[in-house]
């Protein structure tokens, strides 16, 4: 499947300043596409930036250098009012959906919100329209004059869904949308989210550490590590063979529910190192179990390895080939 | 959405109402009396028996009686007439003064809260000055300012009402600047801003209203407080004058008779201005209380699901002579008999088992851990029996299991981080925890600490000794909590969510250490978890809970393959991310 290209980020970097001589790399020098209609996959584990790329994305974080193009536009150099105009289709999910929604607010009123602000409907008209969305991502018309806290966490991420695509927008960021949820929970918000996409042809940047949710539900995926973009493929491919060694160490640890599959060798000791004044080297080397030298000596670039699937890895060719 | 099906609009009372039903009794006695306080201002000068502003020298400073109950003034007016009379000027200032002073401070505290961290220059600039000018007005003890202000002005009701507003207006700029600079970083915040509001709007529109409740209990205070001022002002004269009842004034009135043994005149107006303050101060407590939000919406209640048919777990297992830990027919009570927490719950664990806990959020999962560890949450009844080693824990003398926990039997709960004291270094925290249990030098507990921190794969040990919790890793810490509950060898590790909020690279890491020591060191353990994929890999046994029932359990392979209860076949297929 092709999508006709809705957002290209390019060369994005974001770096947050300490002090005179320290910064945090959050976000190093990443490019990627997301097509109308899309979902492109965003996954890595805490402090990789992935958070960070979708708040870039939407401007909520103004990004450090690189640019994104929306819609044709660009959006790096919008103004204020530019960008408020922009909101209704740029729009944000959040990972705790409790503490998104205002605990003095009807979820009447906060799914409405959207509405009241960018368009010239009378309330009446936007409280039938937030009152559509709800009941479209599965919430009985008996909640809409309730509070966020009479809800079940499933039923406040619909609202936080449904505050987003009241507006119609061509892009979604979902940030960890269901990483508070228990399992049962996780699979009825993927559901709406699936479900609603094939209703509006809505875009998502899913970002999550979760690799089944994001696996589920993406066309595409993208895997970070310490601010880079380390292996993008389509969901297909990537699950079936992954080409960047740390791809590879994020699938292993997935376990699956099925006692009588054995599961995969754990390949990765450590943990994520630290991004403050990242160095122009491979940001996995130091756990990586088949680095060699020149691993070192500068960030490998973005190696196409057929079928629009890239890896950020020196010794990629070989990991295809199986010789590793 | 079965979990909150109890909550039918039936249940839901409205207004004044809820909020009543909301309250403890003391609550209430607070809230009539403050009731009584405002009658009292709105109606006292015409409930008054005598007049208040007649002077009669012939009744000049008469005691108690049962004509003037509370006896007269140096003008031979009647005390408790003027006393009805007086809370109508003290009150009304006092309200009239904190409403002006929260009107003006609270909207300039949400534009200082705004402005001072603005990336324009000129509204940063502004929203710095503003708190240093406030700085240097409140430098000045507040009565003098008061006094100064009055003095300038000259005495008057409107002058006391401003000059008590412009001492207090700081207090509510500060306030709402400092609830504003903690709500911005709370999510909704983001999300305002995501949807397209503007920060002033989204301040004034989410923001604010979420600052309420503490504004208000701070107004309710403020109130008294402006009370007492009004007083202060007009008993050094430079507030009310006489022969206006205020009770300030009337306390000063009758100060000089206080040493010729006519203590009646200011001791009941002093009285009554203590019980003002000292109310309105309550009465703030008692409205922060019912402002929160959910503070009086029905506890949390969980509808138990009819019992599946096969749950022949739920009978007494027949008793298991090798048991470590024996659960027999648990119950965990809360506030609704009928609805209870757990349900005669029945399980045996035998040394070195691991058993997964599993369900749904609310099954049941924590409660079930925190009653065989005998930490029940408070207000919650236990009926049945946790054994431990052929012993009964509830049943075991507080010291018997202060010895017990931490040793023989350890837990580790989620969010290690936060469970390790920010204040004292992860060595001294594990030499105490040694020390505790175990009668030995300082040097030794330290050396047995460096030993276990390596046993879990801890590399420098003595480094790690001397780190504040702050300075690891969400692993690392984890790992330490790991250590802290295997010091003493424990016969049977609790834990729950042991991997949440660890990245999936490192929860592999930590499993497999939980896993090896179960094996050489013949620990038996039970995790609860919503991750099957732990279950099917790191147990022998599960139990599946759900609505506080067990209602399916054996060993992993055979539960996980040929489910046989509904829950169960949910849980299997939300772990592939979907819905049965």
């Amino acid at each position: 499947m092709t999508f006709a290209p809705l957002v290209q980020v390019a060369h994005l970097s974001k770096r947050f300043r300490l002090d005179r001589h320290h910064y945090v790399g959050a976000v190093n020098d990443i490019s990627f596409t997301i097509g109308k209609g899309e979902t492109l996959g965003l996954v890595g584990e805490s402090g990789s930036g992935k958070t960070t790329v979708g708040r870039c994305l939407l401007r909520l974080i103004e990004p450090s250098a690189g640019s994104i193009t929306f819609a044709g536009a660009d959006l790096t150099g919008a103004s204020a009012a530019e960008l408020r105009a922009l909101r209704p289709r740029l729009q944000l999910v959040f990972q705790d959906p409790l503490a998104s929604l205002n605990p003095r607010r009807t979820i009447g009123q906060t799914v409405a919100e959207p509405l009241r602000l960018h368009t010239r409907q009378s309330a009446a008209a936007c409280r039938a329209a937030a009152a559509e969305m709800l009941r479209e991502v599965g919430l009985d018309a008996s909640r809409f004059d309730r509070y966020p806290i009479e809800l079940t966490a499933s039923e406040q991420q619909r609202v936080g869904i449904a505050r987003a695509l009241v507006t119609r927008p061509d892009l979604v960021v979902l940030d960890e949308p269901t990483s508070t949820l228990d399992p049962i929970m996780r699979a009825e918000i993927l559901d709406v989210l699936e479900r609603m996409q094939a209703a509006l042809g809505v875009s998502y940047l899913f970002i999550s550490h979760d690799l089944t949710a994001v696996e589920r539900l993406s066309h595409r995926i993208a895997v970070m590590y310490l601010g880079r973009l380390v292996e993008i493929g389509s969901t297909r491919a990537l699950m079936r063979q992954q080409d960047h060694p740390y791809t590879r160490a994020l699938l292993s640890a997935v376990l699956d529910a099925d006692p009588t599959k054995p599961i995969p060798p754990h390949v990765v000791e450590g943990e994520i190192p630290s991004a403050v004044n990242p160095r122009d080297e491979c940001p996995f080397v130091g756990r990586c179990p088949i680095h060699i030298p020149v691993c070192r000596d500068a960030m490998p670039g973005m190696a196409d390895m057929g079928g629009a699937h890239f890896a950020a890895c020196v010794r990629a060719p070989e990991l295809v080939r199986g010789a590793l | 959405m079965a979990f909150v099906a109890s909550k039918g609009p039936s249940r839901r009372l409205h207004g004044v109402r809820r909020v009543w039903a909301g309250l403890s009794a003391g609550d209430r006695i607070v809230v009539l009396l403050f009731a009584l306080i405002v009658s009292v201002a709105i109606a006292g000068p015409w409930l008054a028996p005598h007049p208040t502003m007649t002077a009669d020298p012939a009744q000049r400073l008469l005691p108690p009686s049962l004509e003037h109950w509370l006896g007269t003034d140096d003008n031979g007016i009647d005390v408790f007439s003027r006393l009805l009379a007086a809370p109508r000027t003290d009150v009304t200032i006092a309200l009239v003064a904190t409403l002006l002073s929260v009107l003006v401070g609270a909207p300039l505290g949400v534009l200082a809260g705004l402005f001072e961290s603005h990336p324009r220059r000129v509204l940063s600039l502004t929203g710095e000055g503003m708190l240093r000018l406030l700085d240097v007005l409140q430098a000045f003890p507040v009565f003098i300012l008061a006094m100064v202000l009055v003095a300038i002005r000259g005495p008057g009701t409107e002058n006391v009402i401003l000059a008590v507003a412009f001492v207090n207006f700081p207090v509510f700029l500060r306030l709402v600047r400092s609830e504003l600079l903690s709500l911005r970083q709370r999510p909704f915040a983001e999300a305002a801003r995501a949807i397209g509001r503007s920060d002033l709007a989204a301040a004034f529109v989410h923001l604010l209203p979420n600052a309420l409740p503490t504004v208000v209990v701070q107004l309710s205070v403020t109130v008294g407080f402006a009370v007492l001022l009004t007083a202060g002002l007009s008993f050094v004269g430079a507030g009310i004058r006489p022969p206006t009842p205020e009770l300030g004034a009337m306390i000063a009135g009758g100060a000089k008779f206080m040493a010729l043994g006519q203590w009646w005149v200011s001791l009941f107006p002093g009285l009554a201005l203590g019980a003002i303050v000292f109310v309105c101060g309550l009465f703030g407590e008692v409205i922060g209380r019912a402002l929160e939000p959910g503070a009086s919406s029905a506890p949390r209640r969980r509808r138990a699901p009819p019992l599946a048919a096969a749950a022949a777990a739920t009978n007494a297992p027949a008793a298991d002579p090798q048991a470590l830990l024996a659960v027999d027919r648990l119950s965990l009570i809360g506030d609704d008999p009928e609805a209870p927490l757990l349900e005669t719950m029945s399980l045996s664990l035998r040394p070195g088992e691991r058993l997964g806990i599993v369900g749904v959020a609310g099954a049941g999962k924590s409660l079930l851990l925190r009653t065989v560890l005998a930490l029940p949450p408070p207000g919650t009844t236990v009926r049945g029996r946790v054994r431990f080693e052929g012993r009964d824990l509830e049943t075991l003398p507080a010291a018997e299991l202060r010895r017990l926990r931490g040793a023989t039997l350890a837990a580790i709960l989620p969010n290690a981080k936060a469970q390790l004291n920010p204040l004292v270094r992860i060595g001294d925290f594990m030499a105490a925890q040694i020390r505790a249990h175990v009668r030995c030098s300082e040097a030794e507990a330290r050396r047995r600490a460096a030993k276990m921190l390596v046993a879990v794969g801890l590399t420098d040990p003595e480094r790690r000794l001397d780190a504040y919790p702050h300075e690891l890793s969400g692993g690392m810490a984890q790992r330490v909590c790991i250590a802290i509950a295997l010091l003493h060898r424990p016969r049977l590790l609790v834990a729950d969510e042991p991997t949440a909020g660890l990245d999936v690279t490192v929860q592999r890491q930590v499993l497999d250490l939980m896993l090896k020591l179960s094996k050489e060191q013949n620990v038996a353990q039970i995790v609860a978890t919503r991750d099957l994929g732990i279950v099917a890999h790191y147990c022998d046994t599960v139990a599946v809970l759900e609505g506080g029932r067990l209602v399916e359990m054996g060993p992993v392979a055979a539960v996980l393959t040929a489910p046989s209860s509904a829950v169960t076949h949910r849980l299997i297929a939300a772990s592939r991310g979907e819905t049965a």
